[in-house]
């Protein structure tokens, strides 16, 4: 691309790019490589962190203690989430597909907020990570990636896939 | 578009999970607060369900006290702080994953917690027709109360 720096939005939102990434890839990096918070057996379980959020969600009550009624498909869900987060996180930060992996960044960030929105206790923790992923999550949709990316390295490459119509660029 | 619409959002949000545009600021996750629902007496004894609705996430709530009074206020059963860290395991029926149990010193009720609690000694059993008064106390002092009729 001989987009003037200026010009390239997406290189311009590198940083929230990077930071945004590192926040979602960093939650599967600690539950399973730091620690083992997907055994429900061990204290720190997420599904109990999970079951937290119960009383005073907005929106999705129903869903959530469904899910902590039933413990068994609450794991599946965890695992599921925290995989789902861990591939968003990567992909945002290298620059891959990241306008559909913004759509991700959105989507968890919404789930963050209405489950957990009401938590935090010196700050407004939770709103704020989740409205501000939100808003994230759109302006990386509308920038995509720019000229440091991987996205943009494949399409200088001419692969095959960059040619079709499709979400990334 | 988007990006008013995420704003209206933002303060929607903050409107309803803190009170953050107009009337009183809120912050549900400072004190601890307790639900009592179902409450019943009869031939089974005395059972309860219990709900930790509010206070910190990682921590407590501490339940130091179970008291149950007559229309009198006479005490007429009252498990202490040290009856509840003892308290056995088919008194607490959980229903979900963050579950009531009793801890070192007291019974412990985690965020989210919900549990059908169970006492059947005999002098629960043996309690007259009437209305009594239940009261649970965290170890902050705060307190809730629940009226049964037997």
């Amino acid at each position: 691309m001989n987009l003037h720096i200026k010009n390239d939005s997406g290189f311009l939102a590198l940083a929230v790019r990077m930071v945004i990434g590192w926040t979602y890839f960093s939650a599967f990096f600690r539950r399973t490589l730091l620690a083992n918070k997907l055994d429900p057996e061990l204290p720190g379980y997420i599904g109990e962190k999970f079951n937290h959020f119960l009383p005073n969600a907005l929106g999705i009550k129903p869903i959530i203690q469904y899910l902590v009624e039933n413990p068994d498909i609450l794991y599946y869900n965890m695992v599921a989430f925290t995989i789902i987060e861990g591939i968003v996180g990567l992909f945002i930060i290298f620059g891959l597909f990241t306008r559909l992996m913004s759509i991700g960044v959105f989507g968890l960030a919404m789930g963050i907020l209405l489950g957990s929105g009401w938590i935090g206790t010196t700050c407004l923790d939770e709103w704020q990570i989740g409205v501000l992923g939100i808003a994230t999550g759109f302006l990386l949709f509308l920038t995509g990636s720019g000229r440091v990316s991987l996205d943009n390295y494949l399409m200088n490459r001419n692969v095959a896939f960059t040619k079709r119509n499709g979400l990334h660029g | 578009m988007g990006s008013f619409f995420i704003f209206g959002l933002t303060l929607y949000t903050n409107q309803v999970f803190h009170g953050g545009l107009w009337g009183t600021l809120h912050n549900k996750s400072v004190k601890p607060k307790l639900e009592i629902t179902e409450g019943k007496l009869n031939e089974n004894g005395l059972s309860f369900d219990v709900f930790r609705v509010e206070g910190v996430d990682v921590y407590g709530a501490w339940i130091i006290g179970i008291e149950l009074k007559d229309a009198q206020n006479n005490v007429v059963m009252n498990y202490t702080q040290d009856q509840l860290a003892k308290l056995p395991e088919h008194a607490i029926e959980n229903y979900y994953i963050a579950k009531v149990k009793p801890g070192k010193h007291s019974l412990i009720a985690p965020l989210g917690a919900k549990a059908k609690m169970k006492f059947n000694s005999s002098d629960i059993l043996k309690l007259p027709s009437g209305t009594y008064t239940l009261k649970m106390t965290d170890i902050s002092g705060a307190s809730w109360e629940h009226q049964i009729n037997k």
